[in-house]
């Protein structure tokens, strides 16, 4: 019976995951979702459906699966609520890579974490992939499967966003 | 950009992130290029920068709410103390900055609220050898047993067969030596040879190649013996017999019987089967031995084994080989004993044919077993798989999904489990929904009580010369019972006693709606019957179809003594006047209010006066006392309650109440009140 307390029980591995993962996805969320009700939001749905799924789930790593069904469920709650503006898609997201960022106006927000200090030069999904790299430490290939990007595309932006971060330490950025 | 798309190599292999030979490559030449090397390694530091800068962002945890809603299974929780079993191996593994604040928090209300479940996981996983298994085990166990118990059957009677016909062969070679003339035995050894030994030499070689033949065709063919084989038989004693005569007359011929005859014995060499064959006289004393092998013959201890015809078979070992013996009285012609003839026959020989009978045997056990094992273990996953199907619903029913339903594949007993499986599941939802509408009803009572209770008056006004008492006692289903004293002016006092149809919150708000219109109306008339025709046209309108309410409105003028009475469709006022000692029931017309929206109500409602005088009493009710059950499903009654009013006239009224109530209580027993009971009594003093 030895190898069977090796193995944990699916409750306890479900609880375990929770434990471990409910704030990794939550920074994530809200990262998304810019609001703290959504983000937990996301997260619960996220864990609703991984008690649903728990079966069909790889134990060993079950991040790449958590942060993508929580990005869907993120992303799906920002449409709900109509906030399109907080939506880092592509659209937003290349409108954001060719204006000058507005970072005085971030540093105004007296809630505004280190992390988004740090990222807020970046277009959002350069910072989405750093965050993912980074914060959750997620490999190039997981990172792919969350974004459904291609993993020489999250190689190349997340080459570029730490490029970009390397600058702006060295000078100011000159807008471009 | 297309220096880009090579430089993102360059990120991607100092972050680790490149593997192969693409790694290998790199690492040559970062390896060879310092300015390469300084570059990977700054990106290096910036990834480790970034991740310490990033993950001081901590998350939110979930909040209770939510965490309730992912209905998270519980955990077994070992002891009270909360100690986890943890594994040494995991706990270092989550040591991660902020996990020791994580799995703290979390996980306690959870485990607490595990504590009444039993784990489902662990206990409800099979432990030890499936089923399948055993039923393989099993039913091949079963199979096993059975093919070699038939094998080892057939094999014991085939073997039996084959020992008998070397017996019968044996036996009937010594026979024919027994034919032998005695006195053609002397000088076997010598060697001359006559025409007439010549042919039994030919003779007997022909037999001898037929027992060759029976022995063969034993050894090779396993089970059946070869049909041909008697009839070859026949023909080789045939051939023997006419051999033997021949022999006889050759020696009657010759006179001295010169011999050499035994010497022809010498061609049993050729079969296989005989070992030798000694000749003795009756003292034992040895006429004539045939030796296959030459030489000194050691006779082992013989066992007797049976008797065939007059030939005696034993089994011993001959020249340290095992052989069977035959034996047979030796007689010449006039019958007196000559000798004893002793044939051997090789049993290695017959050990063989056995040998060769067994394999054949084996082969088909070892199939019969594998097949056996194959179909046991077709069977058992066929017998099996229905019922993890069924522990798997189990499971989600277990974990509180009581709509979760299983579908039974077949009609068999498993069948019969999960429907009976589903009806326990709906047994046990209905049980809860039942639990949560008694739950509701029970809520909806203490509302309904609640307000039934605010609306009675809290103190019997005190009059002058009139001794007033009031009683309510709701039943345990909340009923609609109200009664009320109102102060009209200093000479009048209204007195009302009503019944609501429905119980519950419903009857509650009818009694709430017909109090405050009686009250209000009651307050400025001086007519009972108007008060409650005009309460009634109101409370018509507004009140539920079928619902209604039964209403005694009286006025008591304090100073002329007199009661104005009106009644909607209530119980009688019970009068009892001192003078005579007896009950008047006092019961105008009228419908109960709600019924009818007006004219018929206005036209039925009557109004009467009576006049009161010192110790009379009169006493209001509602149904809740005359109905009140008894165990045996007998009503109080009527005349009975009017006859405990006559005899209780007399004492005060609170004593008149508590003893009716008494009373009431006797007379019900254990058995619940179904109805509320209300009293209002009054007495004129003096």
């Amino acid at each position: 019976m030895g190898n069977d307390a090796e193995v944990p029980s699916e409750a306890e591995w479900l609880n375990r995951v929770v434990a471990e993962f409910e704030r990794p996805l939550s920074r994530y969320a809200l990262s998304i979702t810019h609001n703290a009700d959504r983000a937990l939001d996301a997260v619960q749905e996220t864990f609703l459906l991984l008690v649903q799924h728990a079966g069909e789930i790889d134990r060993a790593h079950p991040a790449p699966w958590l942060f993508t069904v929580c990005r869907t469920k993120a992303i799906d709650l920002l449409r709900k609520d109509g906030r399109m503006e907080a939506r880092p898609r592509k659209d937003l997201a290349e409108r954001a890579s060719a204006e000058p960022p507005a970072e005085d106006v971030a540093v105004l927000r007296e809630d505004i974490t280190e992390a988004e200090r740090l990222l807020a030069l970046l277009p959002p999904r350069e910072r989405e992939v750093l965050r993912l790299k980074f914060q959750e430490g997620l490999r190039y290939k997981e990172i792919a499967a969350v974004t459904g990007l291609s993993i020489s595309h999250v190689g190349v932006m997340i080459h570029q966003a730490m490029a970009r971060l390397r600058r702006r330490k060295a000078g100011p950025p000159n807008g471009a | 950009m297309p220096q880009v798309d090579d430089d993102w190599m360059e990120t991607a292999f100092a972050l680790g992130e490149l593997e192969g030979e693409e790694a290998k490559a790199y690492a040559r030449r970062v390896a060879a290029d310092p300015a390469l090397a300084r570059a990977t390694e700054a990106i290096r530091r910036q990834g480790k920068d970034l991740s310490a800068a990033l993950s001081r962002e901590q998350g939110l945890p979930l909040d209770a709410t939510r965490r309730a809603k992912i209905k998270l299974p519980p955990v077994a929780v070992p002891s009270r103390s909360g100690q986890r079993a943890q594994k040494p191996g995991r706990a270092t593994k989550e040591e991660h900055p902020s996990s020791s604040v994580r799995r703290s928090q979390p996980l306690r209300p959870a485990a607490a609220q595990a504590a009444s479940f039993e784990p489902l996981d662990r206990s409800m996983r099979p432990a030890g050898l499936p089923l399948a298994a055993k039923f393989a085990i099993m039913i091949g166990a079963t199979v096993a047993a059975t093919s070699f118990i038939m094998a080892i059957a057939i094999y014991k009677s085939v073997a039996a067969e084959v020992d008998n016909e070397i017996n019968e062969a044996g036996v009937r070679t010594t026979r024919i030596l027994c034919g032998l003339d005695a006195s053609s035995v002397k000088g076997m050894n010598d060697n001359s040879v006559g025409p007439a030994v010549t042919k039994l030499r030919g003779d007997i070689n022909a037999y001898v190649k037929a027992v060759q033949t029976i022995l063969e065709g034993l050894a090779a063919g396993g089970v059946e013996l070869p049909k041909g084989n008697d009839k070859q038989r026949k023909d080789a004693f045939d051939t023997m017999a006419a051999a033997l005569t021949a022999l006889g007359d050759a020696a009657k011929k010759t006179g001295s019987g010169s011999g050499g005859v035994l010497t022809g014995l010498g061609d049993l060499k050729k079969a296989p089967g005989v070992i030798n064959v000694i000749i003795t006289d009756p003292q034992n004393q040895p006429l004539g031995i045939y030796d296959a092998q030459a030489g000194e013959v050691r006779l082992g201890k013989m066992s007797h084994v049976a008797d065939m015809h007059d030939v005696a078979i034993a089994e011993g070992p001959v020249n340290g080989t095992a052989a069977r013996e035959y034996k047979a009285m030796w007689r010449d012609k006039e019958g007196n004993p000559a000798g004893i003839i002793r044939l051997y026959l090789s049993l290695s020989k017959i050990e063989q044919v056995k040998g060769q009978l067994f394999t054949v045997m084996l082969i088909p056990l070892l199939i019969s077993v594998v097949l056996g094992i194959g179909i046991a273990v077709f069977i058992a996953a066929a017998v099996t798989k229905p019922i993890q199907l069924l522990v798997s619903d189990i499971n989600a029913v277990s974990r509180g999904d009581l709509d979760h339903e299983t579908i039974a594949h077949s009609k068999d007993e498993i069948g019969v489990l999960a429907k009976a499986f589903n009806r326990m599941t709906q047994g046990l939802k209905a049980a809860h929904e039942t639990e949560l509408d008694k739950k509701a009803a029970e809520h909806e009572l203490t509302i309904a009580a609640e307000i039934q209770s605010n609306l009675l008056p809290k103190k019997i006004p005190k009059i002058p010369g009139y001794d007033i008492s009031a009683y309510y006692r709701p039943s345990k289903e909340v009923g609609g019972d109200l009664y009320d004293f109102i102060q009209i002016d200093e000479e009048e006092l209204a007195i009302l006693i009503a019944d609501v149809s429905g119980k519950g919150v419903p009857g509650s708000m009818i009694m709430t709606m017909a109090r405050s219109l009686l009250r209000m109306e009651g307050e400025r008339n001086h007519s009972t019957a108007d008060t409650l025709v005009k309460t009634n046209r109101i409370l018509a309108r507004d009140i539920r179809r079928g619902m209604f309410v039964t209403c005694m409105y009286m006025i008591l003028n304090v100073r002329q003594k007199t009661l104005l009475i009106s009644s909607a469709g209530h119980n009688p006022l019970v009068v009892f006047r001192k003078q005579t000692g007896q009950i008047e029931l006092v019961n105008p017309n009228g419908i109960a209010l709600g019924f009818d929206k007006g004219p018929i109500f206005e036209r039925t409602v009557k109004e009467q006066k009576i006049q009161l005088y010192p110790g009379d009493r009169f006493c209001t009710y509602t149904d809740g006392v005359p109905e009140a059950m008894s165990v045996d499903d007998e009503e109080f009654g009527d005349d009975r309650f009017y006859d405990l009013c006559k005899s209780l006239a007399g004492v005060d009224s609170n004593q008149f109440v508590n003893r009716i109530v008494k009373e009431l209580d006797d007379h019900k027993g254990d058995r619940e009140q179904h109805d509320d009971i209300t009293l209002v009594t009054a007495r004129l003093l003096g």
